[in-house]
């Protein structure tokens, strides 16, 4: 059946009003996800337009936004994610939770140790900490980290299990913060491990 | 509360994920454990900095020339919807038909000769079935990585295991078909192990459902391939036709079957 021409109309505007305004994060998360500004503005295109065709079954009055991250979230994985992708046996298991926290107790002298070591790393230096995740855990680290989506939420987004969440989104924050040490110890920041 | 039950929930109180009745037990240890209060306060405070540091200030030509894409393309769907659905546009021009069939030889050439596997070359598909790959918006025989990547993905989701390298899916071959009572053309891709094939079939004639994961391609309410087939997705439709993925465990199904592309020429 043929939609009338005020019913398209209706649509349209409804879609540009609720779904448009949320580009810019689309946007972000998909340079975090492809690590690409081309195939950035592709994901982002591709996931807007197919968000307009399925407009029919987005509930007026629930979360456009996380929607909409879901079905980027889906064509990424369907058609972006990287062949040569990080296999998921990287162990982190071995790495202690308080690492971090350890590592810049003992090899610092300041009262804020965390805040000196973020004052000398450049904004490109930890999204590149980012980029090195391998990608099942960047992909629920970017949507905790920078879009603020709690766990429910990106389960639902992600399609994963609330359990799954939480460890990916637990390990992938090992990793980062291990990244980030070694880069600070790499560039003298600070001070390497004592023995 | 002890430090380690404390230390437990060190992620979801950042989060703001534990429960009230959690968060309130935390904040007593924390006025009286000097350790655990020193992780807690380092620990949020490196998420609020990495959280500063990955603002992303916007790019504003991006943006404008996202939207400007996006809107034309809206345009277009709204066309098509207001003349009540995908219209069939009929192969007109000689020379966009010629530019189709070589795209299509150049893809299949080598792959196809080198395989050695097909025997019969009588069957071809007629050439207003290859209307579509004239489209420029259909790239998925123009870059076969891409197409195998779909596959994998789709077959994956189905519980057919392929490793990042999609295990060496190639397109093989091509055919013109009946399935439902409906003259379909399918392409083939196999690994000797799988199979998945890519199928173009006149919309008008399916019904699918679709819960943005999955779709469920039906003609009169049967799914339209069965053969061992896991699941379908519908990728997109193009000039009136679906262009449909389906995964397999059907190892070279009935591959003599499955002719040359090119005999579209």
């Amino acid at each position: 059946m043929a939609d009338t021409n005020s019913n398209i109309a209706r649509k349209r505007q409804a879609f540009e009003k609720e779904a448009l305004p949320h580009m810019d994060a689309l946007y972000r998360t998909a340079l975090r996800m492809t690590k690409n500004v081309g195939d950035a503005e592709d994901l982002v295109q591709e996931a807007l337009v197919k968000a307009y065709r399925f407009w029919d079954k987005f509930e007026t009055g629930s979360n456009c936004r996380a929607w909409l991250f879901k079905i980027m979230t889906n064509v990424f994985i369907n058609e972006y994610r990287s062949k040569s992708r990080s296999p998921m046996s990287v162990n982190v298991d071995d790495i202690d939770d308080n690492y971090l926290y350890g590592q810049l107790a003992a090899n610092s002298d300041g009262d804020n140790p965390e805040k000196e070591l973020f004052a000398k790393m450049l904004d490109d230096d930890v999204k590149k900490a980012i980029d090195e995740l391998p990608e099942d855990f960047r992909i629920v680290v970017v949507l905790s980290f920078i879009e603020g989506f709690s766990y429910q939420e990106i389960a639902e987004i992600a399609d994963l299990q609330l359990g799954t969440v939480k460890s990916r989104l637990h390990r992938g924050r090992k990793l980062l913060q291990k990244e980030l040490l070694e880069y600070a110890i790499r560039n003298g920041f600070i001070k390497g491990p004592q023995k | 509360m002890n430090c380690q039950e404390a230390l437990d929930l060190l992620y979801e109180i950042i989060d703001k994920e534990a429960s009230e009745i959690d968060t309130q037990e935390v904040k007593r240890h924390l006025d009286h454990c000097q350790d655990c209060f020193g992780r807690y306060q380092l620990h949020g405070a490196i998420q609020s900095l990495l959280k500063e540091k990955l603002k992303v200030e916007t790019d504003i030509p991006a943006i404008e020339r996202m939207r400007g894409n996006i809107l034309s393309k809206l345009d277009e769907i709204d066309a098509q919807r207001e003349s009540g659905g995908p219209k069939t546009i009929p192969f007109r021009m000689p020379a966009v038909a010629l530019a189709a069939v070589a795209a299509l030889v150049l893809l299949v050439g080598t792959g196809f000769f080198a395989n050695g596997l097909y025997k019969h070359y009588t069957e071809y598909i007629p050439i207003e079935r290859a209307h579509w790959a004239a489209s420029e918006n259909i790239d998925i025989f123009k870059d076969s990585d891409k197409t195998a990547r779909m596959i994998t993905a789709v077959s994956t989701d189905f519980g057919l295991t392929m490793n990042p390298d999609h295990n060496g899916l190639k397109l093989v071959g091509g055919t013109s078909r009946e399935i439902r009572g409906m003259q379909v053309s399918q392409f083939y891709y196999s690994n000797g192990e799988y199979s998945a094939s890519v199928f173009v079939i006149p919309a008008s004639e399916i019904t699918f459902s679709d819960d943005l994961i999955k779709t469920k391609v039906t003609i009169d309410g049967h799914c339209f391939y069965d053969h061992n087939c896991r699941g379908c997705r519908l990728l997109y439709t193009i000039n009136g036709d679906a262009v449909i993925i389906t995964a397999s465990t059907d190892r070279n199904y009935e591959l003599t079957k499955f002719n040359p592309i090119i005999g579209a020429i």
